[in-house]
């Protein structure tokens, strides 16, 4: 456990990320016809060195535009993000591009993220020569063996290109690739989606020896709730563009108090047999983030939703042991009202 | 009267491929009882895709249903002409969802054209001449609801782009249940939906076939989805059966090294903090399968058998069908 004093690696404030969709150059210089897409809206929460936090949601909840807005991959609208205390969006390209060494990421489909005319190895030392971190080609060289090593690929591997790896094997290209400066954080969004069960476990099995070896921390971005729940100490539930729910996973999986946690946690088709589970099937689906319901943006959707749920949007708020909850019917001591 | 809907006896089928020919279903016997969900579960490349395909006759040209025989309500599917199939069986009496509404679908055509024009094809005798077209459009407008879509007699004018992922899966259901079929085919319906959306779908699924009273053949590489929704499971190996049980005790008490090592591999909330089964090796290609049993490379329990021949998918008491040596006397 960690200690209470110690400052967390990243802290992400009021984090908001907009996109804007317009039908061409003349709402961009007027504004007309211009529509906002709510992706990200004022999300909060921190992550401690050496933890994995998971971040669940459906898609188009705002999930992997959270990931990449922590690295400035895209800019986000508004908010703080602090890296070991300092504001990311603050930074000068010169400095970011330091920062840069600290933390990378596992992108989810590696089809479309190797180049597919570039070698495993050139790949792999790409990040090595950018940053200038190894000088010589034999550095270099013996670097991109260590790493397909570390990644649990053959150094022959190096000269071969990306379509002759399968969807387990391109992953892990994209691991060794990540982990090629050494960094302390990697956002890894949705590194097993795609893949087949024993595959996925082997994936889930390998980031788990890296983060003991390297002192990684995580943020794990994925939509299927098996994999977080095994891998994440502590996980966010978005829902467009919102966090529902905030906690240790241990506690959200045991007692979600959130509707929205509740109702996807019962969808989750689960291997139990004989067990069943009393289910919670919403209805309709989720609104548009265009256009995003008043208040609360679940209440459309909620089958306990009430008048002020529609009037207000609601806080998250501490219902004890870092457990916090954005939802107007529950007290302060996480009881459903 | 037979209560087994659909046999299907030693079934094998290859594709000839640049690299050879690659047997994607081998010598497979299985069976669907009246109003029964059968499950099959496998992981990618099992040759589960392939046997559906090959039930509705609809194996692209490089693939050839090469022996076995496939016994639809008696009638070997596999003999019959192509008219007769399309006027007697799919559509009708079979019918099939694919993963993705979107390739299913034709992007050009209304919604309700596409429904209407099942019913055009296979129930037209049935219709009065006089205001035909209202009561295909009453007929399709009617499923529509029944599956869940709301305004059904205006949403029959929407596009396919108009629907969402969900509905269009949705559309693709009313599709296959307007006929009435004994038999559905469902090829990993709900794999490319979110959670809370295929939740709705698998309850939709659930109530549907009650109420029609069809037999499902529910093809999925998700355990969890597999459990919920079959009566009976079959897993599938690189082309073979493997094990074959009801749901409840399958996933209770795996008995095939394959289906144990898969539900090892499973992670959840229990797993946290410890580490998940693996299965050393992969699938092995299927222009290359290795002699004897296909699992044996990667099997903790291989003995030297396993290498010699291939086991046999043999019934035990227990109602279960293994095939592997451990159990073979």
């Amino acid at each position: 456990m960690k200690k209470k004093d110690r400052a967390p690696l990243v802290e992400v404030q009021g984090l908001k990320t907009y996109f804007y969709k317009g039908k061409g150059i003349l709402s961009k210089v007027f504004g007309k016809g211009l529509r906002i897409v709510h992706a990200v809206d004022d999300v909060s929460f921190t992550i401690e060195e050496g933890e994995t936090f998971g971040l669940v949601g459906e898609s188009g909840c705002g999930k992997t535009t959270v990931g990449r807005s922590i690295l400035r991959l895209v800019e986000p609208t508004a908010g703080k993000i602090l890296f070991e205390g300092q504001n990311l969006l603050e930074l000068s390209k010169r400095e970011m591009q330091k920062f840069r060494r600290k933390a990378q990421i596992v992108i989810q489909d590696p089809r479309s993220s190797l180049n597919p005319r570039m070698a495993a190895g050139e790949i792999i030392a790409e990040p090595l020569r950018i940053h200038g971190v190894k000088k010589y080609e034999d550095e270099i060289e013996d670097e991109v063996a260590r790493l397909l090593e570390t990644v649990g690929l053959s150094s022959r591997d190096a000269d071969k290109y990306p379509h002759a790896f399968s969807g387990g094997q391109a992953r892990r290209i994209g691991v060794a690739r990540a982990l090629a400066l050494r960094p302390q954080f990697i956002v890894a969004d949705e590194p097993t989606s795609g893949l087949d069960v024993s595959i996925t476990a082997a994936i889930l099995g390998l980031m788990k020896d890296l983060q003991d070896e390297f002192k990684l921390t995580y943020l794990w971005i994925s939509h299927n709730l098996h994999v977080v729940k095994h891998i994440s100490g502590r996980i966010a539930i978005m829902y467009l563009g919102k966090t529902a729910e905030i906690g240790r996973t241990q506690d959200i999986s045991e007692n979600p108090i959130h509707p929205y946690t509740q109702a996807l946690f019962s969808a989750i088709p689960t291997v139990n047999p004989g067990q069943a589970t009393e289910k919670i099937t919403l209805k309709g689906e989720v609104p548009s983030p265009i256009h995003p319901p008043s208040g609360c943006r679940f209440r459309t959707r909620c089958w306990k939703a009430g008048e002020k749920c529609s009037r207000e949007k609601p806080e998250l708020i501490d219902v004890g042991g870092g457990h916090y909850v954005a939802c107007h019917l529950v007290s302060q001591d996480g009881a459903n009202l | 009267m037979d209560e087994r809907l659909l046999r299907a006896r030693d079934l094998t089928v290859e594709y000839s491929t640049c690299r050879g020919i690659a047997r994607a279903v081998d010598n497979v016997s299985f069976d669907i009882r009246e109003g029964e969900v059968l499950g099959l579960v496998g992981e990618s490349g099992c040759g589960k895709t392939t046997l559906g395909l090959s039930v509705m006759r609809l194996l692209p040209r490089t693939g050839k249903v090469v022996q076995g025989e496939i016994l639809f309500k008696g009638r070997n599917l596999l003999n019959l002409a192509e008219r007769i199939m399309n006027k007697e069986i799919r559509g009708k009496e079979i019918a099939m969802i694919i993963q993705d509404p979107l390739h299913a679908l034709n992007p050009v055509f209304k919604i309700g054209t596409q429904i209407t024009d099942v019913l055009r094809f296979h129930k037209d005798r049935g219709l009065s001449p006089h205001g035909k077209g209202v009561q295909l459009r009453n007929g399709a407008a009617k499923m529509l609801e029944e599956v869940g879509i709301a305004d059904p007699a205006e949403r029959l004018t929407d596009y396919p782009f108009q629907f969402s992922g969900g509905m269009n899966q949705r559309a693709m259901i009313a599709m296959a249940f307007i006929c009435n079929p004994a038999l559905l085919i469902a090829d990993e319906p709900t794999t490319a939906l979110d959670v809370t959306i295929e939740a709705q779908i698998l309850e939709l699924l659930k109530g549907l076939v009650e109420r029609y009273g069809a037999s499902v053949l529910y093809i999925t590489h998700d355990l969890g989805v597999i459990s919920e929704i079959s009566d009976r499971v079959a897993v599938m190996y690189a082309g073979n059966i493997v094990e074959y049980a009801a749901t409840t005790p399958l996933f209770e008490d795996p008995r095939h090294p394959y289906t144990e090592a898969l539900l090892r591999c499973l992670p959840g909330v229990e797993t946290q903090g410890k580490r998940l089964g693996t299965i050393p090796g992969r699938v092995p290609e299927l222009t290359k399968l290795p002699k004897g049993c296909k699992f044996h490379p990667r099997c903790p329990y291989v003995k030297e058998i396993c290498k010699e021949r291939p086991p046999r998918l043999l019934e035990m008491a227990s109602g279960r069908s293994i095939a592997c040596f451990r159990y073979e006397r």
